[in-house]
């Protein structure tokens, strides 16, 4: 054996020994990043069937429109979605991830965090304004109490509604739930952009009450007002308030409207809303 | 973008690299947003069709959110129902 070739054993053998680990370590992370490629190609071909499939609906409605119709659409699509996108469905997209089984957090444990959220979500929005949509809420029902114990309420759309004491309870309970659970949806909004959300909740909570108290007595449909308002009219309103401002005597069903004016009427039954 | 990391455990992009994940989660909200846009119109009645394509002209996007949520009976349902059929088609 030469020195040389006796040397070159040597090294060799030396060179061996070290590249050993160094080629399992290489080899693992080719490994690792082939199988990440691999990953993202089918993640990537469940995205291209997905758009495939929202392609095909968006034919299927297209041969429904009119040509106007068509181009309308089309030139307004990312508006649409802007509004699409606008509060409610990014909560829905959270909730609907939630409720697929993300995170740590089971269902039986809802009550639990969603309590923790709202805390954040009041962090985040300042406390007067929540407040604020708590009063507008109560202010909305801008009722005065009866005799016979029950309030007169007036829509901001000018529809009548009457709700005794105990069902106006429970609404400002349902109520108060639902903005609860509002702010909670809200939080991954609110993290980011708190005046966005104000505006959102904001809108909301001044349209609502319309919209609710109307659809629970027009059609019966699952409110938050369900059940707890029943239709009147605007002669019972203007009845009352003659009765309150200038005292003239409410009359029952059977009875003409007296005119009578009583003096020093007591006001004390007026909505502090009202004052 | 809407959607936190949380949600990467859910559907099984954590191992990404950042800048994957939030590619893929920009590519199913878009998804979700095309369906609903597409969806909505057929819920409307003939009437607020009409309506809704005058209104589109000219509104914000608040007003179309606004104008859906109200003619739309459980629009929010409806959002719900295309997160969850996007994202389970996206699990499976």
């Amino acid at each position: 054996m030469s020195l040389e070739s006796g040397f070159g054993s040597v090294f060799n053998s030396k060179k061996t020994i070290k590249e050993e680990p160094y080629k399992a370590e290489e080899d693992k992370v080719v490994g690792e990043l082939l199988d990440l490629n691999k990953e993202e190609a089918l993640l990537e071909g469940k995205i291209e069937i997905a758009e495939k499939k929202t392609e095909t609906e968006q034919e299927s409605l297209i041969k429904e429109l009119s040509q106007k119709e068509v181009s309308l659409f089309q030139e307004t699509k990312e508006k649409i979605k802007k509004g699409c996108q606008i509060g409610i469905v990014s909560m829905m997209i959270i909730t609907s991830l939630l409720a697929a089984g993300c995170g740590a957090e089971k269902p039986q444990k809802v009550n639990h965090w969603s309590q923790i959220n709202i805390e954040e979500a009041r962090k985040a929005v300042p406390e007067d304004v929540t407040e604020g949509w708590v009063q507008h809420g109560l202010q909305s029902i801008g009722s005065w109490k009866e005799n016979e114990g029950s309030f007169l309420v007036r829509t901001n759309k000018n529809e009548y509604y009457r709700i005794n004491e105990e069902n106006l309870e429970e609404f400002k309970e349902r109520m108060s739930n639902y903005i609860n659970q509002y702010l909670y949806y809200s939080i991954e909004i609110a993290g980011r952009d708190r005046e966005l959300t104000g505006k959102l909740l904001d809108t909301r909570i001044k349209t609502w009450f319309d919209e609710y108290v109307e659809e629970a007595v027009d059609q019966e449909r699952e409110t938050i007002a369900y059940g707890l308002f029943e239709k009147s009219f605007s002669s019972e309103w203007q009845k009352l308030k003659d009765h309150v401002y200038f005292g003239v005597e409410q009359s029952d069903e059977n009875q003409e409207k007296k005119d009578e004016v009583i003096q020093g009427t007591d006001l004390s039954d007026l909505d502090p809303t009202l004052k | 973008m809407i959607i936190n990391k949380k949600i990467f455990l859910a559907i099984g992009i954590e191992n990404l690299s950042a800048k994957k994940q939030e590619e893929i989660v920009n590519k199913l909200e878009n998804i979700i947003l095309d369906r609903l846009s597409i969806r909505a119109i057929k819920k409307l009645s003939l009437e607020n069709k009409g309506k809704y394509f005058q209104l589109l002209k000219s509104a914000k996007p608040i007003d179309i959110y606004n104008f859906l949520s109200k003619n739309i009976s459980n629009f929010e349902g409806l959002a719900q129902q295309i997160a969850e059929e996007v994202v389970s088609d996206f699990k499976e």
